[in-house]
């Protein structure tokens, strides 16, 4: 059986602008993570746990 | 040889704490009775040893989490030792990070100048305002941990180094509390990173503040305080939703119970015993050894386990079997959840979370708003 995973929407010319600190700054993150590492490095896993 | 992520090392095996929910002390695990109470020299040299042997064949770093029960219960002096012999066979601490967690009950400066020595992160465990944490934080006679906890939170923030030594708070979650007031009390004590858990259960032993399967106490909760952070301005990151969010985008998550990948994490008990995630002690008891019960004082125990099948089948237990997970369109976001709520004494680990309504609840949540921003 094929799973459909849910996924967020595509940008639209309507959608609002993004003013989330949170979501800014996360989106940051992946996108260095996937320019200069490749993969995400998990030495930092489970600080506070 | 598998990829070791985290050594976690239970340096000693009482708490001077007595948390409702802990999973160490008030869950089905009894095995703690029979641990030395503290690690001893012999068993650090053999540790330090173990751990140059697999540094020598990892390319990878790992991070060390010294744990306990009450990791500073182990004193100054000790704990100086050990972090001394840590730092001897691994110098490099980005590539080896070695974090405390404590319920800072126990900190002083004294403590945080070793700490800062060695390049040692502290994260402090505490649930928020004094009502949400004496739900379930105790001494040993039943009284309130609060205010010594929050004067070593203090302590900790107000330290010179605080920017390297104060890697955050862990908070367990009290349905009950208002996630918000706890969430900005954090964050007005200074905490880096502001972490939380849900309680442990599972289908047979149900977590605290949650009726049955089908409720959604936490997931309303996680709700609430998700619709704040994000909108929040000046947010301190909360890594519970950091990790839904680095997955939706595409990323990975950095702790286990989330996402679509395993994670390699070997526990060493006081008496050098090598086991499996200790999480899973909220099952039953047994569940985290290894065949034949190795021990860190033979030499290349931890490379051998590191290199058994038994080790990627622990590692890999984060992988959700239950045909439930297998068909949800959220099942790579959430992962299943942490592998001990999934357990029940009729199918073992071959069930959705009991978290599974609240995962889909507050990730339902999170995907509106990422799609609202067409992310």
């Amino acid at each position: 059986m094929q799973v459909v995973k849910k996924q967020v929407s595509m940008k639209t010319p309507n959608s609002p602008v993004l003013n989330s600190a949170v979501l800014e700054r996360l989106i940051k993150e992946v996108k260095q993570v996937n320019s200069v590492h490749g993969s995400y490095d998990r030495v930092h896993n489970r600080h506070n746990r | 040889m598998n990829k070791l992520d985290t050594i976690l090392i239970k340096v000693a095996s009482r708490c001077n704490l007595d948390c409702s929910y802990c999973y160490v002390y008030n869950g089905q695990d009894t095995s703690w009775i029979n641990q030395p109470k503290r690690i001893s020299t012999e068993i650090v040299n053999n540790l330090c040893r173990e751990l140059s042997i697999v540094s020598n064949r990892q390319p990878e770093g790992f991070a060390i989490v010294l744990h306990g029960g009450e990791p500073f219960l182990l004193g100054e002096v000790k704990i100086s030792n050990l972090l001394a012999c840590l730092r001897n066979v691994l110098p490099d601490h980005e590539k080896y990070p070695i974090a405390i967690q404590t319920n800072a009950t126990l900190l002083n400066n004294k403590i945080l100048d070793i700490c800062y020595k060695y390049r040692v992160s502290v994260s402090a465990s505490v649930d928020g305002i004094r009502k949400a944490n004496d739900i379930g934080r105790f001494t040993h006679d039943g009284k309130s941990s609060f205010d010594k906890t929050v004067d070593g939170i203090k302590l900790l923030a107000s330290h010179d180094q605080s920017d390297f030594l104060f890697s955050g708070t862990l908070s367990v979650i009290q349905p009950t509390t208002n996630p918000i007031d706890n969430y900005n009390y954090l964050k007005s004590l200074g905490s880096k990173s502001i972490d939380i858990l849900l309680q442990d259960g599972n289908h047979t032993y149900l977590p605290a503040g949650k009726a049955s399967f089908n409720s959604t106490e936490y997931g309303a909760w996680l709700v609430e305080l998700f619709q704040y952070y994000v909108n929040d301005p000046n947010p301190v990151p909360i890594r519970f939703f950091d990790d839904i969010i680095k997955i939706a985008l595409g990323d990975h998550p950095e702790k286990e119970g989330k996402g679509e990948q395993g994670f390699g994490i070997i526990v060493i008990e006081t008496d050098g015993e090598i086991r499996k995630n200790d999480t899973l002690r909220a099952t039953f008891e047994g569940v985290d050894y290894f065949e034949g019960r190795p021990n860190i004082k033979s030499e290349y125990s931890l490379l051998n386990v590191l290199k058994s099948k038994e080790f990627a089948a622990a590692s890999n237990v984060q992988y959700p079997t239950s045909k439930e997970c297998q068909t949800c369109e959220i099942g790579h976001i959430c992962g299943g959840g942490m592998p001990l709520s999934r357990w029940s004494q009729e199918k073992g680990f071959d069930n959705p979370s009991i978290y599974c309504k609240d995962h889909k609840l507050y990730i339902g949540k999170i995907l509106d708003i990422l799609g609202r921003y067409a992310l």
